[in-house]
C-alpha cells in the first residue's frame, strides 16, 4: 500500500499546521513565564499552569458579567491583571520567604499552591465546565483553499506580540536590564543600590500575567475546566527544558515545535497523538541535552 | 566616614572573623593587606552587608549600618567593587553603567561622560558585552559602576589581581585620583608594593585578626609583620 495515500490533502496538512501554531502561541505563554522564573528567580513554578486556569475562569466570570462580544475584549484586557496582582500576593505572602531555601521546598510550596487554587477554583466556580461564545466568528480562507477560524488569526498574532513585547521589556527598558543583571548576579545588583526583592516581584507578576493571557486567549475555544492547568504546565515544562533553561527564544521554538508536532500527530495517528510531544522532546533532548538554545543553569 | 567595631563574621557554620576593628576616615585610602585566605574579601563583604557580621558593629556616617540591607547601604553611598569584578556579562559594558546610575543631577555627579574622561578605554567598548571584555577593562568598568552610584566611600576588593603590571600602575594613578575627587577608599590587596604607594594607613589581617595596624612607614620599619603575614 502507497504510505502517501494516508496522508491527508494539502490544504487540510496546511490549517492542520495554522492550528497547531496557534496552540503553540497559549503554550509559548505559560512556558516564557515559567522560563523567565526559572531564569531570574531561579524557582521551577509549578503554579504557573494553575495562573493561566485562574486566566481563563476570570474572563469567564469578566465576559459574563459585562456581557456580550464585548464582554470578551474586557475580560482579555482585565483578566490577566487580576491574575498578576493575585501573583504578586503568593509571591510576597508565600515564595519570598523560600528563595534561599532548597529547591525541593519550593517545589512543594508551588504546588502547594496548585492543589490550593484547585479548590478555591472549585469553591467560587464549581465543577461544571465553562464556556465562551468565540467572539470572532466565521473562517477565513488562506492561499486560495485553506480555511482557518477567524479566532485563530489573533492566537497566532500574540505569540509573536508577546515575544516582541518581552524582548523589548529585557532589552531597551532600564527594569528589563536591571532583571537581566539579576538572572546572573542578584547580590551584585542590591550592592548597586537596587532592590533586588523588587526584581523579582516585578518579574512574577509578568509570569503570572502571560499565563492569565494565555488562559483568556484560550478560553473561548475550549472547556474551561479545573484539570486545564496541570494538563499545560506538564507541556510548559517539557517546552522550557527542550528550548533551554531560561532562554526566551528557545522556549519561543521549542512552543512551535511542540505544537505543530502535535497537530501533525492528530493527522498521522489521532490514537497516538498524546505521545508525539514526549517522542519529539526526548529525540532533541537526546540531540542537545541542555536545550536548543543557550540554557542559564 | 567608616568604622567597624569587634566584628565577627561567620559562613554557616566556619568562623572567619575574629572581632576585627579598623576605622576609614575622610579623604583616606586605607588598606587591608593580607594572604589568601586570611578573611579580606569576608571584611568587606561584612562591611556592604552581604555577610553581615554576627556580633559587633558597623557604623557608616554615624549610622548603625550592621543590620541594613544591602540596597539601602548602597543608597547611603557606598561603592562596592567585588573580588572576580562581577560584571555583568550578559550586558554591554554602556547597560552595566546604566543600570548603576542613580539619581546625579547634582554638579559634579558621576555620568558616562565624566566614567570616560577617568576610564577613556571604556568608552570605544561601549557596546561590548560585559563577558568578553578584557580583564582589564571588566576591572575599570567594575570601579566606573561602583561611581555611577555617586558613593562618597568605596571598598575595593582586590583591584589589581590577575591585572598585567602596566595595567595595574595605570589603575592605580586613577584610584588616586579619586581620593581627590573626595572618595574615602577601603582596598584590600595583596599586591603590597603598589597598594602602599597609595595607602593613608595599612591593617595587616592573617586568619581573621587584625596582627597590625598604621601608617605605611611603621609597617616598612617593621620587617617582622612584613616576613610573617605577607609575602615581601
Amino acid at each position: 500500500m502507497d504510505f502517501l495515500t494516508l496522508l491527508p490533502d494539502f490544504s487540510t496538512m496546511t490549517s492542520q499546521v495554522f492550528i497547531g501554531l496557534s496552540r503553540a502561541m497559549i503554550l509559548f505563554m505559560v512556558a516564557v513565564g515559567l522560563t523567565v522564573s526559572i531564569g531570574v528567580l531561579r524557582v521551577i513554578n509549578f503554579a504557573n499552569g494553575t495562573f493561566y486556569m485562574l486566566g481563563a475562569f476570570t474572563a469567564w466570570s469578566i465576559a459574563m458579567w459585562v456581557g456580550g462580544t464585548a464582554g470578551f475584549w474586557v475580560a482579555l484586557l482585565v483578566a490577566p491583571l487580576v491574575v498578576s496582582v493575585l501573583g504578586l500576593v503568593v509571591e510576597a505572602g508565600l515564595l519570598r520567604r523560600l528563595y534561599n531555601r532548597p529547591r525541593l521546598l519550593q517545589l512543594l510550596l508551588t504546588y502547594a499552591v496548585v492543589l490550593l487554587f484547585n479548590d478555591i477554583t472549585k469553591i467560587i466556580w464549581g465543577v461544571d465546565f465553562k464556556t465562551i461564545e468565540v467572539p470572532l466568528k466565521g473562517f477565513v480562507t488562506l492561499f486560495s483553499n485553506v480555511s482557518l477560524p477567524s479566532y485563530n488569526l489573533i492566537l497566532l498574532a500574540s505569540g509573536p506580540l508577546v515575544a516582541f513585547g518581552l524582548w523589548f521589556f529585557t532589552n531597551h527598558t532600564m527594569v528589563g536590564k536591571i532583571t537581566r543583571a539579576t538572572a546572573t548576579d542578584r547580590e551584585m545588583v542590591d550592592a548597586l543600590g537596587i532592590n533586588s526583592k523588587k526584581i523579582f516581584a516585578i518579574v512574577f507578576m509578568l509570569s503570572c500575567y502571560l499565563a492569565g493571557l494565555g488562559g483568556a486567549l484560550i478560553a473561548p475555544t475550549t472547556n474551561i475546566v479545573v484539570g486545564m492547568g496541570i494538563t499545560i504546565l506538564v507541556n510548559a515544562v517539557l517546552v522550557v527544558v527542550v528550548g533551554g533553561l531560561g532562554n526566551i527564544w528557545g522556549t519561543f521554538l521549542a512552543s512551535i515545535i511542540f505544537g505543530v508536532g502535535e497537530s501533525f500527530g492528530l493527522l498521522i495517528a489521532p490514537r497516538f497523538a498524546i505521545v508525539f510531544p514526549f517522542a519529539i522532546a526526548t529525540v532533541l533532548l537526546i540531540l542537545r541535552p541542555t536545550g536548543i538554545m543557550k540554557s542559564v543553569w | 566616614m567608616l568604622e567597624a567595631k569587634e566584628i565577627h563574621a561567620y559562613y554557616g557554620l566556619s568562623h572567619i572573623l575574629f572581632g576585627v576593628s579598623l576605622e576609614v576616615k575622610k579623604g583616606e585610602i586605607v588598606c587591608v593587606l593580607g594572604r589568601n585566605g586570611a578573611g579580606k574579601t569576608t571584611i568587606m563583604r561584612s562591611i556592604m552587608g552581604l555577610t553581615p557580621p554576627r556580633q559587633g558593629q558597623v557604623i557608616f556616617k554615624g549610622k548603625d549600618i550592621t543590620r541594613t540591607p544591602v540596597h539601602k547601604i548602597a543608597q547611603m553611598g557606598m561603592g562596592f567593587v567585588a573580588d572576580n569584578r562581577r560584571i555583568f556579562p550578559d550586558l554591554t559594558v554602556e547597560e552595566n553603567l546604566d543600570i548603576a546610575s542613580r539619581g546625579g543631577q547634582q554638579k559634579g555627579a558621576w555620568n558616562k561622560e565624566k566614567i570616560f574622561t577617568l576610564f577613556p578605554a571604556l568608552k570605544n567598548i561601549t557596546s561590548r558585552r560585559g563577558g568578553y571584555c578584557s580583564g582589564g577593562e571588566q576591572q575599570m568598568l567594575a570601579v566606573a559602576r561602583a561611581l555611577m552610584g555617586n558613593p562618597d566611600f568605596l571598598l575595593l576588593d582586590e583591584p589589581t589581581e590577575g591585572l598585567a603590571p602596566l595595567v595595574v600602575r595605570e589603575l592605580m594613578e586613577q584610584i588616586g585620583r579619586l581620593r581627590e575627587e573626595g572618595l574615602s577608599i577601603l582596598m584590600a590587596e595583596q599586591n603590597v608594593r603598589s597598594a602602599l604607594k597609595l595607602a593613608n594607613r595599612v591593617y595587616v589581617i592573617d586568619r581573621g585578626e587584625v596582627r597590625f595596624q598604621g601608617t605605611v612607614e611603621e609597617l616598612e620599619a617593621n620587617e617582622e609583620i612584613s616576613k610573617k603575614y605577607l609575602l615581601v
